[in-house]
């Protein structure tokens, strides 16, 4: 075999989630599908990072609004894949963050992230702190 | 962690498969080959994104099947080096880490790219990380976020290196003391990802959710 291409593109967790559904990786598709076993497990791995498909439109939006950051593609699908909500994982993902981007400008990459793509793990976690702490007072 | 390659491969349709429309043939051989399997210096190949070109079709002498040419794309896991990325911890030893992720298990972090300090807990078989003077364990099961080092890929080892293996795993049980050396063959991992948790922000996620208790704040 001849690799022709080694890198025709960087792909997203949902758009290899997307394009493992249409193939019926999906539990709820049943058993008959074109999918196999091992892309199966590939689908509920990239399910339960992202809390979710989303479609291309919405991603699409996000992607837009991430424009101005400056952000390379790989940080770009970093984000996309990631779904960064704290500083310290912004800084993880976009290389010399300090010098490209200032706290305001990271506080607003989270809150646009956190828009499209709230992970619901930290959604329980952000209301059960809020939840403590409206207690303690 | 996902790219799309384009690869060109002979295909062979056996002619029992030949009743076959020739484009699912071909893609049922082409599943069949590199779905679920490491292509040596490429990656994992997940999925089949789609077909480009399907040529020939010709049946040789003496042989039944027919023999076609097929250009696709598919999609490779292949992270590339620097990626973040979020596995769960399977295993433990004083080597160091391992992490899964669902449908790659050879994620292998180890010890000298641990959070500094962390030492080896024998009694539990855990790594422990000592931060601020607080013991943070590293629970199998638990959520790691990790960014990748290096990718290794080891080549197919061949029958006379797999029986030396097999005789320097005996010797190195003798040498122990006198216990037989462990059952089973040792399984081959084609593709190895070494990763490091030395950074803000990487190891368990539990450790930098950004809650106001005891974690560890971020600075």
């Amino acid at each position: 075999m001849k690799i022709i291409e080694l890198n025709a593109g960087l792909l997203s967790n949902h758009e290899v989630a997307q394009v493992l559904q249409e193939r019926g990786a999906d539990p709820s598709a049943g058993l008959n599908t074109r999918a196999k076993a091992s892309e199966k497990t590939v689908y509920e791995y990239l399910v339960s990072q992202a809390g979710g498909i989303k479609a291309r439109q919405e991603l699409q939006a996000l992607i837009d609004e991430l424009k101005p950051f400056g952000l390379t593609r790989a940080e770009l699908v970093q984000v996309l894949n990631l779904a960064p909500a704290s500083a310290v994982e912004v800084h993880l993902i976009v290389e010399d963050c300090e010098e490209r981007l200032d706290e305001a400008r990271v506080e607003a990459l989270i809150a646009v992230v956190g828009r499209y793509l709230a992970r619901p793990a930290a959604d329980a976690a952000a209301a059960a702190a809020a939840d403590g702490d409206a207690m303690q007072e | 962690m996902f790219i799309l390659t384009t690869v060109e491969a002979d295909v062979r349709v056996h002619p029992r498969d030949l009743n076959k429309p020739p484009l699912t043939a071909v893609t049922d051989v082409i599943e069949q080959l590199y779905l679920d399997k490491v292509v040596q210096d490429l990656g994992l190949v997940v999925s089949i994104y789609d077909i480009q070109q399907v040529q020939g079709g010709h049946i040789y002498p003496n042989d039944g099947a027919a023999y076609f040419k097929a250009r696709f794309r598919c999609i490779v896991f292949r992270p590339f080096v620097g990626e973040v990325l979020v596995g769960k911890l399977l295993s433990c030893n004083k080597e160091g880490l391992r992490v899964s992720l669902g449908f790659f298990s050879d994620v292998l972090i180890p010890d000298y790219a641990l959070q500094s300090p962390s030492y080896y807990n024998e009694e539990e078989g855990v790594w422990v990380w000592k931060y601020e003077g607080s013991d943070m364990f590293m629970d199998i099961g638990e959520e790691i976020r990790f960014r990748v080092a290096s990718l290794r890929f080891n080549a197919t080892p061949t029958s006379a290196q797999l029986q030396q293996q097999a005789a320097a795993a005996a010797a190195a049980a003798a040498a122990d003391g006198g216990q037989p050396p462990p059952a089973g063959p040792t399984v081959h991992s084609p593709l190895e990802v070494l990763g490091d948790i030395d950074g803000d922000g990487l190891g368990l996620t539990c450790w930098w959710q950004p809650v106001a208790e005891e974690e560890p704040a971020a600075s």
